[in-house]
């Protein structure tokens, strides 16, 4: 990555923004550190900028600006909503007077983060897991501004807080709408997307050409774990889009016909809070038999340690709140060497197909199956596998990013 | 020089039914790995009995077993307090009951309580204790059905008639153990309930080898109450190759996986279960297996379980009462269970020392304040008079319909939002005019601003009016004022549970 990178700096300076960026664990704070490190190569100066909520240790042990408002609580709650509303209302752009009051906020940031970072136009806007508010922001920040004095923006498209907005019927429809009135306007926008039928959409949404752009490699392969169990992590936070709520039928499916190799699953719970409902269903789960539950939020440190443990990447994701989303779970297997098993359906399942990343299935009750055929599979002839597709996947990716930073 | 290291004095505190039976005896045994630990027996029936005097000079740690109403009492003393909760005991608790050991560390083993626990803000550690299982089970223990039933608490519906229901004549041959829990009158004739079963009785075994005799020859085990602490019992039975048919509940259903390693059936609705010796035998052998897999699991546990208990800070003790709570919450406890919750409603202020890091007092469901600041009401008028269109926009959760000149809120919660515009930002009291519903005792509302405890009033039949000072913090740009309401009220042909109608609140 770092060889097709360094051909030559384009840029003087490149912030890599991430106004969600706001919980210690999960992808979006290592997301910026593997971002900075992409971009080093090719600028004089990469700064990270993260939401004003995020911690300030950990911002500064990761050398992070606690820059944007955070405006997305009622999707990613982390404090209690007296004390959030508090703080929007605290901002001097807010009033409740506007029909968007949170996009004169997001603006208002956008504006001061351009100026006290003296912001040019051979200067970079980097996104790599964009917002509705964090691109509308800098969207208008860039209009008011001279030519000479707009930096380019790059944003990269992941399917997940584009349209996270309350004030608006169609929030997508809007995104794209002040993304192509702006490039129309003379901004120099340039969007990628984290998966194909997701990169389709946008381009047809904004007319501009979208480029496809995964998770970049970020961790070492790690070998296949010399155990007689054939160990399935379902990795990341569990949730019932995700597919928690199946997984006990597909344990069941498994002992209904078990294979050589016993199989063990590890997963994460249901957030505490508001999951009361499934407590019976978590509490069979928790009785079955090779079912490892551990607590909804865990260390980076122990999600290494469960990939390097497992053998596949279990990922039974909603097909249709996935239709355009990729998974940042798949990206992370196909990085540390980890087969998958997804259905069919989803966005990112169409990578898994092409790069051979791992298996697709039509329906939940055909994973049972596929899981006995993946435990059955010899341990070299799987190694083989995932360094075919791995390398494929890789080399893919690294030529879109060095392509796209390149425009 | 290698000095040894003294081990940390622990007191472990345990009903004193547990210690006399021995089931949590291996708990204790893995305590004395690390710690050199005191015992102290409770009876709550007679607290004033159990030497509970200790002091932080004298002990280290306290570990309290099931009896978690006394963990406020330990905490106050600035002694670092770890509970462990039982299911069965504490199933019902309300929120407050975990919040009010908030700054104790929790160990469960039940999973249920453990999330429970976490939805009360509170500090667990779950752990899983599994049994040694049998190295062998004879396959002549499945050639026939076999069933033991021990009939502890027929109080609470899991008697032989009950299990007659479940399995009507199918067993070959049953044995039921009739030495209760508690002193009540002799149910029906046993050997009549079963149809053709051949049915055996028996009230004392004079030695467990007869027992366990009796064990090993039987393959289905009735688990003998509604739901478990940790379950020695069933687990034993699981250990044993037994199939386990037990109420659908924690800790049952935890182990059990439903037709897998035994059966689990609801009280309420329950057919006769279809059973075969084969499928007795599948079940049987993965309950087994279960325990198997799950005993060096447990093992490692053990050094986590004890790290946790060993790492229990220190509690913050501020200006926490604690001769008060020494008293009063035990007295509480034993006055039962209604009294009890009264008292945690009543002494809600407390919490404000017993967990000071808590974000949210009281309700544990976080503000209820709608999503969006820009659809937060502002209130300029100093009065909101209820039963009135105005008054509706601050009205968020809880309450009923309007009624001429008032509102009822429907359960024990309300919530009101607003932001204080102009001088209201300023008021320093309120004045609440409300009314309660006829109770058997005069109702008490508590009023929470902001997450701040304000007061709690006691509210009678006639409609009056109640001043009370705010917080110091007052209003605000946000505000949220909650109504605890300790009890509640259904009237015939009402499907609302009235507890407190509100005329008006006024701010000064």
């Amino acid at each position: 990555m770092e060889d097709m990178l360094t051909a030559g700096r384009v840029g003087r300076k490149a912030l890599v923004c991430d106004p969600v960026c706001v919980l210690p664990y999960g992808h979006a704070m290592p997301a910026l550190n593997h971002y900075r490190r992409l971009l080093l190569p090719r600028f004089e100066d990469v700064r990270c900028l993260a939401s004003k909520s995020f911690s300030p240790t950990l911002a500064a042990e990761n050398d992070f600006e606690q820059a944007f408002t955070f405006l997305y609580n009622k999707y990613i709650p982390v404090m209690g909503e007296a004390r959030f509303n508090e703080m929007v209302k605290a901002h001097p752009a807010f009033s409740d007077a506007f029909a968007d009051p949170y996009e004169r906020v997001a603006t208002a940031d956008a504006v001061e983060i351009l100026g006290r970072h003296e912001i040019a136009s051979e200067d970079t806007i980097f996104m790599p897991g964009a917002d509705f508010y964090g691109i509308i922001g800098f969207l208008n920040a860039c209009a008011a501004r001279p030519a000479a004095q707009r930096p380019k923006i790059f944003i990269r498209l992941i399917g997940v807080l584009e349209a996270a907005t309350p004030f608006y019927d169609d929030p997508m429809g809007e995104l794209c709408r002040r993304i192509r009135a702006a490039s129309a306007a003379g901004v120099r926008l340039y969007l990628s997307a984290e998966t194909p039928a997701y990169a389709d959409y946008v381009n047809e949404q904004t007319g501009l050409i979208t480029y496809l752009t995964p998770y970049p490699e970020t961790s070492e392969r790690l070998p296949l774990p010399e155990t007689d169990d054939f160990n399935v992590l379902c990795a990341g936070s569990a949730r019932l889009d995700k597919g928690f709520h199946h997984l006990l039928e597909i344990m069941q499916g498994v002992h209904a016909n078990p294979p050589r190799r016993k199989v063990l699953l590890t997963t994460q719970t249901l957030p505490v809070k508001g999951s009361e409902a499934w407590d019976s269903y978590t509490s069979q789960l928790y009785a079955t038999s090779g079912v490892t539950l551990l607590e909804p939020v865990i260390s980076s440190e122990l999600m290494h340690d469960l990939y390097r443990a497992c053998d596949i990447v279990l990922l039974p994701y909603a097909q249709d709140v996935y239709r355009m989303r990729g998974s940042a779970v798949m990206m992370e297997a196909a990085g540390a060497g980890r087969l998958c098993l997804t259905l069919r359906g989803t966005a990112f399942s169409r990578q898994v197909e092409y790069y051979g990343l791992g298996e697709v299935v039509d329906t939940i009750q055909d994973i049972p199956d596929a899981i006995r055929k993946m435990a059955a599979m010899p341990r070299d002839r799987m190694q083989g596998r995932i360094d075919q597709a791995r390398a494929r996947f890789f080399l893919d990716i690294n030529a879109a990013y060095a392509h796209w930073l390149s425009l | 020089m290698n000095k040894k290291i003294a081990k940390k004095r622990l007191v472990y505190v345990g009903h004193h039914f547990h210690l006399k039976t021995r089931s949590t005896q291996f708990l204790v045994e893995a305590l004395s790995t690390r710690f050199s630990v005191t015992t102290v027996a409770v009876d709550p029936e007679n607290l004033a009995a159990s030497n509970l005097g200790f002091t932080r000079a004298e002990c280290d740690i306290v570990v309290v077993l099931q009896l978690d109403f006394l963990a406020p009492i330990f905490i106050a003393r600035g002694i670092p307090t770890v509970v462990v909760p039982m299911f069965d005991g504490s199933e019902h608790m309300p929120e407050l009951h975990w919040q009010f050991s908030q700054q104790a560390r929790f160990v469960s083993f039940s999973r249920h309580l453990h999330v429970k626990i976490q939805r009360a803000g509170g500090q667990s550690l779950l752990v899983k204790y599994f049994p040694e299982p049998e190295a062998h089970v004879s396959a002549r223990k499945y050639r026939e059905l076999s069933g033991f039933f021990w009939e502890r608490r027929p109080d609470s519906g899991v008697d032989a008639s009950f299990i007659a229901k479940l399995v009507g004549s199918q067993l070959d041959r049953l044995h039921v153990h009739q030495a209760r829990d508690l002193p009540l009158p002799p149910g029906p004739n046993v050997k009549t309930l079963f149809g053709d079963t051949e049915v055996t009785t028996s009230t004392w075994f004079e030695n467990r080898s007869d027992l366990s005799e009796l064990m090993a020859r039987s393959n289905i085990y009735f688990a003998p109450r509604l739901s478990e602490g940790i379950g020695m019992g069933f687990l034993e039975a699981m250990a044993q190759g037994m199939a386990v048919i037990a109420h659908d509940a924690s800790t049952h259903n935890e182990y059990i996986a439903n037709w897998s390693s035994g059966v689990l059936y609801s009280l309420h609705g329950t057919r006769e279960l279809v059973l075969s010796t084969q499928k007795v035998a599948e079940m049987g052998e993965a309950a087994r297996q279960c325990i198997a897999e799950g005993r060096p699991v447990w093992l490692r546990q053990i050094d986590q379980m004890l790290d946790w208990i060993d790492g229990c800070p220190e509690p913050d003790v501020g200006d926490l009462p604690a001769d008060f709570l020494d008293t009063e919450i035990s007295r509480a406890y034993t006055a039962g269970f209604g009294a009890y919750r009264r008292f945690l409603r009543r002494n809600i202020h407390l919490l404000k020392a017993l967990a000071p890091k808590m974000e949210t007092v009281a309700s544990g469901k976080g503000s209820v304040i709608d999503d969006s600041p820009a659809l937060m009401p502002a209130l300029r008028e100093s009065t909101i008079g209820f039963g009135s269109a105005d008054a509706r926009q601050y009205m968020a959760k809880g309450w009923s319909h309007d009624e001429p000149g008032f509102v009822w809120v429907d359960g024990p919660y309300a919530t009101l939002n607003f932001s204080a515009v102009g001088d209201l930002a300023a008021a320093r009291s309120l004045t609440i005019r409300c009314h309660a519903p006829p109770l058997p005792h005069p109702q008490r509302l508590a009023i929470v601003v902001n997450g701040a405890f304000a007061d709690a009033i006691e509210v009678g039949a006639d409609s009056t009016e109640h001043t009370i000072a705010l917080p110091e913090a007052g209003l605000g740009a946000l505000t949220e004022i909650a109504l605890f309401a300790e009890q509640t009220c259904k009237l015939p042909g009402e499907a609302r549970r009235l507890s407190v109608a509100v005329s008006s609140i006024s701010f000064h």
